[in-house]
């Protein structure tokens, strides 16, 4: 008998193991990269395009071998980890067989930190592939899956029709905290003005993260009173401070908006939200302050970003920053702290050419409006900096176009690049 | 270029260390796998080097002792397990195929007296592979990495001057032996402790079915992929020896296959490059010389970084996996393949795919 058969060649792609190992752990690593990157403010579109390409040449080759590539990614699994779910859940779903899709869901549901990993990954692949699993996991009985089909409908801003009405209305639905709060996002996301009587319904409700989501999205289908309901998530450290902030500042009128930044500036501790909301109102009457607050190492990279975020003035461009060796004293202590630092890849500015700047071309901004990147709030200038910006940039852009523009869902700066 | 002066590409098949077959090959080499480790041989200086095999998994039961005729060397052994297992992903079409030339290139004599190539070899792979391969017209060649492209210009003679439909031409090499390493090793080429101007060495084997009609190729994908004449070049100042070393071979080469092109620039260089300081010369004096047919900036791939040197295996491997990213959609611009023997033979060929590119 010759020795070429075909039960030989696949003995031999079995040879290749260790590196459909490593296909698995790279991808894994950087999807995390990724999901880290899309917050930094030293990334754009292009750069996290090159970065998705990198993870998609790590999925291609998982799939050079479907069998060899899902064993890989089922012993990954075992971790439980975010990025080894998105990994299996993407290989199982381009693979159409349900068993390893429901391995994978499995594996993704029941550790809660992995499963954004689940829903990234259906985000992640081409709608053929994806939609026809939102379906099913949206009609499901499982709370869970519905939940997996709304936040993949949020991760894809894609409208579930009248499933997410039945959603918003159920009392099954509404006991499981999770999903009633997605849904409640979703309304937002998409603009939904039909599920405005829903979104009443659940502002009243006690649990604040309802409350929340219930208040977010109203104010995006235009109903900006209700940015005063946030004032409670703004005012206290908590997981929806940013996220008020990001809304509320830039729905609420200008004058209350100088309020409440008073307001939050007498507690001394809330000094970096206070510069944030200075940032995100864009109202040129901080600018000064900002400048002050340059002057101090733990703060600067922040009231620069905010100074930037208003003027459009490019820090680094303009030669603006302050040296390498001054920059040693705005290191934060390494004693105490192990999160990922915010400031970092931030320019460091130095506070007296930002100031000698501002002298020269202050004039051209008007106290007591909003400016964005160096212009009044405007459709176009907003569309280009969700294009060309980075990362921060590119989310306030997406805020801001869907609060000024009328039935637009509010575009995902987070999502999957397609240049 | 006249349809004369194309041939097309029918089918891919090999095995590197980074796969068993052009798909695998090609998708490690997109996600920058690597496949350099340390194996047990020390160099003269009792440090690990640093080599790219292919599992050793991967090569088990591709022979059939029985069938064997004559004694082989290990290297012999190993080399005739590489050209077998390489061979698997062609298997479906040839086996629909009578009596097909294969034009095969060895490995280059470095300071060895055997390349481990000869006509039994031959004999062996039809006897492992049962594939009908016509002995009487099939060649063996052994000049170094500029071979596996030579066999490609083999493969145009012999559709000018036969009536042939197919031919297989293919690529074979390994620096797993002893003899070999050593003499590497005493000339300070090989990858191992602070060693910086060196490269790692590689094995694997490559085949492409070629035809000149390309109906032939269809079946393979709808875009038709097809080469066009090889150029070749002599340099004198080669590695090996003391002349003055000018970057002219390569030129040649250049000047020699784009002189009948005519389609649009160049937009990928794939080069058989393997870290070693000496080959960036020669390739910056052929892009300049030449640099009305490229593209600017223009990209050069060299894919020795993920799985070492393949020796006389890399022009075929290239062009396989160039056949793949176009399969692929993700190389739809022309590209050029060129190799460089450690002795003065230089080759390099352009390839695109059918209907976009004017010959």
């Amino acid at each position: 008998m010759v020795a070429l058969s075909i039960q030989n060649y696949l003995n031999s792609q079995n040879a290749y193991n260790p590196t459909y190992e490593q296909y698995a752990g790279d991808a894994a690593f950087l999807w995390m990269l990724r999901s880290i990157a899309i917050n930094h403010p030293h990334y754009n579109a292009s750069d996290l395009f090159e970065l998705e390409q990198r993870i998609e040449a790590q999925l291609d080759g998982l799939m050079t071998s479907v069998d060899i590539g899902w064993q890989a990614c089922d012993e990954a699994l075992a971790l439980q980890e975010v990025g080894e779910v998105f990994t299996a859940m993407v290989i199982a779903m381009r693979s159409h067989e349900p068993r390893k899709i429901q391995q994978a869901v499995e594996a993704g549901l029941e550790n809660e930190s992995a499963t954004p990993g689940l829903i990234s990954a259906m985000g992640w692949l081409p709608a053929d592939i994806a939609n026809p699993w939102t379906e099913r996991f949206l009609k499901g009985k499982e709370m869970n899956h519905k939940y997996l089909g709304i936040a993949v409908c949020s991760v894809r801003r894609q409208d579930p029709g009248e499933v997410l009405n039945n959603i918003l209305q159920r009392d099954d639905c509404q006991q499981h905290e999770k999903l009633y709060a997605r849904a409640l996002r979703l309304v937002g996301e998409l603009r939904r003005q039909d599920c405005m009587p829903e979104i009443n319904a659940a502002m009243a409700v006690e649990n604040s993260e309802i409350r929340f989501w219930a208040n977010w999205s109203a104010v995006l289908l235009g109903h900006r009173t209700s940015a005063h309901n946030l004032k409670e998530f703004l005012f206290n450290t908590g997981p929806h401070q940013n996220q008020a902030i990001q809304l509320a500042f830039r729905s609420l009128p200008i004058e209350t908006a100088r309020k409440w930044i008073s307001k939050l500036s007498e507690d001394e501790s809330q000094v970096r939200i206070v510069i944030k909301a200075a940032g995100v109102l864009g109202d040129p009457h901080a600018i000064n302050w900002l400048i002050e607050k340059m002057k101090t190492p733990a703060l600067a990279r922040l009231a620069g970003e905010a100074f930037a975020n208003i003027t459009g003035v490019d820090l680094e461009q303009n030669q603006l920053l302050i040296g390498p060796a001054d920059q040693l004293s705005s290191t934060p202590d390494d004693t105490h702290d192990i999160a990922l630092d915010e400031d970092e890849h931030l320019p460091c500015p130095h506070a007296e050419k930002v100031m000698a700047l501002w002298r020269t071309y202050g004039q051209n901004f008007s106290i007591g409006y909003r400016y964005f990147m160096g212009h009044l709030i405007a459709a176009e200038a907003l569309k280009e900096t969700l294009a060309k910006g980075s990362q921060r940039q590119r989310h306030a852009a997406a805020m801001e176009l869907a609060l000024n523009e009328q039935g637009v869902p509010l575009p995902n700066s987070s999502a999957r690049v397609s240049l | 270029m006249s349809d004369k002066q194309k041939i097309y590409i029918a089918g891919v098949g090999m095995i590197t260390p980074l796969g068993a077959n052009v798909e695998m090959t090609a998708a490690a080499v997109r996600a920058e796998i690597s496949a350099y480790q340390e194996i047990d041989y020390f160099d003269k200086d009792y440090n690990k080097i640093k080599m790219a095999t292919v599992p050793d998994a991967a090569l088990e039961n591709c022979l059939n002792e029985v069938l064997l005729k004559g004694n082989l060397s290990a290297k012999q052994a190993r080399l005739l397990q590489l050209a077998t297992c390489a061979l698997y992903e062609l298997l479906p079409t040839l086996s629909n195929i009578n009596k097909i030339p294969l034009f095969l290139a060895g490995p280059e004599q470095i300071n060895v007296n055997d390349c481990g190539i000869n006509k039994q070899f031959l004999e062996n792979i039809v006897g492992q592979s049962d594939i009908n391969i016509d002995l009487q017209n099939s060649r063996i060649i052994s000049t170094g990495r500029a071979g596996g492209l030579n066999t490609i210009q083999l493969a145009f003679r012999c559709f000018e001057s036969s009536d042939q439909d197919y031919v297989l031409v293919g690529g074979v090499d390994t620096f797993y032996d002893k003899a070999i390493l050593d003499s590497l090793d005493s000339a300070d080429r090989l990858l191992c402790g602070e060693a910086m101007d060196a490269f790692v060495p590689g094995e694997g084997a490559g085949f492409l079915l070629l035809t000149h009609r390309p109906e032939l190729a269809a079946h393979y994908d709808e875009r038709i992929v097809f080469l066009g004449e090889p150029g070749n070049g002599i340099e004198t100042g080669h590695i090996m020896n003391e002349k003055p070393y000018r970057g002219e071979g390569l030129d040649q080469a250049f000047k020699q296959t784009l002189h009948n092109y005519n389609g649009p620039k160049i937009a990928t260089i794939y080069s058989s490059m393997n870290g070693e300081n000496y080959w960036a010369k020669e390739c910056g004096v052929a892009l300049l010389r030449n640099k009305a047919h490229f593209q600017d900036p223009i990209t050069i791939e060299h894919n020795a970084d993920c799985y070492g040197d393949l020796g006389v295996a890399t022009g075929i491997v290239l062009a396989g996996i160039v056949t793949e990213k176009i399969k692929n959609g993700r190389s739809l611009a022309p590209s050029l393949i060129y190799c460089s023997s450690d002795r003065e033979q230089r080759s390099a060929v352009v390839i695109h795919h059918h209907g976009a590119a004017t010959f």
